[in-house]
């Protein structure tokens, strides 16, 4: 920006009313020029005397690394916290959405054969009918039953059906 | 590149998607603003530099709440100047590390003493101001932006904003003596 261009700009600025496209420039000029300092001090002699201040020195290197690596940190902590299975399954690769099917299945299967070995409480409520015997508890959901045959699902319902019929007595 | 540059509040929206280049565009755009003020106000390199993380990564933290009912631009002036005045509340009485030598190319030694000596002079004025008031005068003198938009910043009327200036003024006159003399 050049001294002649300053005029209009000098007021605005004394005034508090600096378009915001040439604020940069504006403000550099100042702190250059001394001339143009000396017509501002006409107008605004704080102004004149704050802008004698020699131009803010760039901020350390270190900064923005600092400041990137702390975000990068933060952002994935977020991310594992507000994640919720349903914006995960979203996110997540086939081998992820496989995995944690596989996971799922690996865990009710285990849960329902835990479910069937494992002894009774000692203590049942009276009002509690106690299960029916041999029942396998996943079978009696009926979503299961709609599992295609070559499924692994299907595979571990059929396992786990094999082996409540040789246990019965 | 002829690309358009995407707009701050685009670049929040996919921040609060989790975009971290979209974070860094925002932090490439306006770290100079936010160095800038936290130096002037500051007094203390050390202090500038952690208000300037604790701005951002507060940004970047509140993203998915943010709503563009202001600009980014006044969004972030106002965190940053929350942080600046949170900051003087928790103040070390002694600063750590006073601010770095200004290095302006081209200069001789004695015209970098004399501009060390004008940088100490009016950094100490400044500290002789309360928060707000020191806050008006940096806004406004050394980030050059309208009254309206500091009034914006500060959620207060442009009329509140020329009161506080005028009381700063006055405050800064005799502090600035020497300066206005000069020249
Ligand atoms: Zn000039």
């Amino acid at each position: 920006m050049h001294c002649n261009d300053m005029s209009k700009q000098l007021a605005g600025y004394a005034r508090g009313e600096i378009p915001q496209k040439k604020r940069i420039a504006v403000l550099r000029h100042l702190q250059q020029c001394a001339a143009c300092r000396a017509r501002l001090a006409d107008l605004d002699t704080i102004a004149a005397a704050l802008l004698k201040a020699p131009e803010t020195p760039a901020a350390p290197e270190r900064l923005a690394r600092n400041v990137m690596q702390q975000a990068r940190l933060q952002s994935r902590q977020t991310t594992e916290v507000t994640l919720g299975p349903i914006a995960w399954w979203r996110t997540a690769t086939v081998a992820m959405r496989s995995a944690a099917v596989l996971a799922l299945l690996f865990g009710l299967g285990l849960g329902s054969l835990m479910g069937t070995t494992a002894s009774p409480p000692l203590v049942a409520s009276r009002n509690l009918e106690p299960a029916p015997q041999g029942m396998n508890s996943l079978q009696a959901f009926r979503v299961l039953g709609d599992l295609p045959d070559a499924s692994l699902a299907a595979s571990y319902i059929n396992l786990l059906g094999l082996e409540t019929q040789r246990t019965e007595p | 590149m002829s690309e358009v540059a995407v707009s701050d509040e685009t670049l929040m929206s996919a921040v609060a998607e989790g975009d971290i280049e979209a974070f860094e565009q925002l932090f490439l755009r306006y770290q100079t603003a936010a160095w800038s003020v936290a130096y002037r106000y500051c007094s203390d390199a050390t202090e500038a530099e952690d208000l300037v993380s604790d701005t951002f990564l507060r940004i970047l933290d509140a993203a998915p709440r943010y709503r563009p009912t202001a600009t980014f631009r006044t969004y972030f002036y106002r965190v940053l100047t929350r942080r600046c005045i949170d900051f003087a509340r928790k103040k070390r009485p002694q600063p750590t590390d006073t601010l770095p030598p200004v290095h302006a190319p081209g200069l001789s030694q004695a015209e970098s003493a004399i501009q060390r000596e004008r940088n100490q002079l009016i950094q100490d004025a400044l500290e002789q101001l309360s928060q707000k008031h020191r806050l008006v005068i940096v806004l406004r003198y050394f980030e050059g932006l309208s009254n309206i938009v500091i009034a914006e910043i500060l959620q207060t009327s442009p009329k509140s904003i020329e009161r506080m200036l005028a009381r700063a003024r006055k405050r800064l006159e005799p502090l600035l003596h020497s300066l206005l003399e000069e020249e």
